[in-house]
């Protein structure tokens, strides 16, 4: 038995120190890893660039060229941002006690520098206004209240004075703040939670904010809305797309 | 431990590059040593170890995170050096017949050669070397080999104990196991 012990330590100390590699090794496998995975298709999509702006000038067709090279780059720099993540996902997540399958797609805003997967089978992104509003695709009835999760950022500015902002807006509209705490779910954020002071009713408001930890003078605000009785579904479908949202420094 | 692993890879999930470099960085020194332990040649565990990273990346969706993400990342490191080694099998280099029986010419009674444990473990089947560095290398309990390995507790129980009396019998001890 205490041969056999000895073998066996003998053994894992001979096996540890024969298969001690220079670290170099690891850093330039991590580097062929890094242009496998990620450096690939953005090589590709400049070399592809630089083909194309080559026969621009070549052509000399001016002011239609000029607006598509404009666009090119635009793309190539939100494809910059969408190259750095999985196109499409499919997701398990928990509806009502059930499991189901949720297909969602990359959003990302290379602006703001953040990305969100969206469940784009009933819903979708509205860019370009003052924050980056996911609607429903198919328009509840004007007796409805509103349904959407807004993404916005606030510059020069820190946490605690967007929160009190937040809190001064919904006493404004009259919502109760019914919960205001720290949070890591689905974020890592200050989470205030306000309601309709008609309550409870199926269509009582609910407008849940985040707000991220300040970043250089810089505050991600997410304001989710919907209504009671869509708590358990608009709701949590907002709560399983938020657990996506990453912001890309 | 478990717990900031949980987290590291839900965030690969989402696709994220700087916790898929941290878990590189954990798994990346044992990883190449296990394919080194294997294939003996530093290029061909370098290669291994890339690929290997490179499929736990694509195919981090269909990771069960209910299971060991361990076991599941060594599955496919064994299963990449498996089918490298299967594509280099022409290249293989045979043990040449004067260097073994050198080797076997030098035992004493006590002490274990473990100069010669390539040779050694050279000689062993691949099935046995394996579990041999799952466990002395990389500290693996034999529940966690039959993981990895998707095999019985007892097959893995019964591999290893052929395995090390094979080894004690080459490297100059008794085969004295029980």
């Amino acid at each position: 038995m205490k041969d056999n012990n000895l073998f066996d330590k003998q053994l894992e100390a001979e096996l540890k120190r024969k298969t001690q590699l220079d670290m170099d090794v690891k850093q330039a496998i991590w580097k062929s890893i890094e242009d496998e995975l990620f450096h690939s298709i953005t090589e590709h999509d400049k070399n592809r660039r630089g083909v194309w702006v080559a026969g621009i000038s070549l052509a000399a067709v001016m002011l239609i060229l000029l607006f598509g090279v404009m666009t090119e780059t635009g793309q190539a720099m939100i494809q910059n941002l969408k190259d750095l993540f999985i196109e499409e996902k499919q997701e398990q997540i928990e509806m009502e006690g059930q499991q189901e399958e949720l297909d969602t797609h990359l959003e990302t805003n290379e602006e703001l520098r953040y990305v969100i997967y969206l469940d784009d089978d009933r819903y979708k992104m509205d860019k370009g206004g003052e924050a980056d509003r996911i609607e429903l695709k198919e328009e509840l009835p004007d007796s409805y209240p509103d349904v959407y999760m807004e993404i916005r950022r606030e510059e020069n500015t820190t946490t605690e004075e967007v929160v009190a902002d937040i809190k001064e807006t919904l006493n404004n509209e009259e919502m109760e703040i019914v919960e205001e705490t720290r949070t890591k779910n689905p974020i890592e954020a200050e989470l205030i939670r306000g309601r309709g002071s008609k309550y409870p009713e199926w269509d009582t408001p609910i407008y849940q904010y985040y707000v991220t930890d300040s970043m250089n003078g810089q505050v991600f605000v997410i304001k989710q809305a919907y209504f009671l009785e869509a708590a358990e579904g608009h709701g949590a479908r907002f709560h399983y797309m938020l657990e996506s949202f990453e912001i890309v420094k | 431990m478990v717990d900031k692993e949980t987290r590291l890879i839900k965030k690969i999930k989402k696709g994220n590059h700087q916790a898929f470099k941290k878990l590189y960085d954990r798994f990346a020194d044992y990883s190449l040593r296990t394919a080194f332990a294997i294939t003996k040649n530093q290029s061909d565990a370098s290669d291994i170890v890339q690929e290997t990273f490179i499929r736990v990346y694509r195919n981090i969706d269909s990771y069960d995170m209910s299971r060991s993400f361990k076991a599941w990342f060594y599955q496919i490191l064994i299963n990449e050096t498996r089918r490298y080694m299967k594509k280099k099998t022409k290249q293989a280099r045979s043990i040449e017949s004067d260097q073994l029986l050198d080797f076997l010419h030098q035992q004493t009674e006590e002490a274990y050669h473990f100069d010669d444990l390539y040779l050694a473990m050279d000689k062993l089947e691949e099935n046995h070397r394996t579990v041999i560095i799952l466990k002395y290398l990389n500290g693996f309990t034999e529940k966690d080999i039959a993981e990895v390995l998707e095999l019985n507790v007892n097959t893995v129980k019964s591999r290893l104990f052929k395995a090390r009396k094979q080894l004690k019998g080459m490297m100059g001890g008794a085969s004295d196991e029980r």
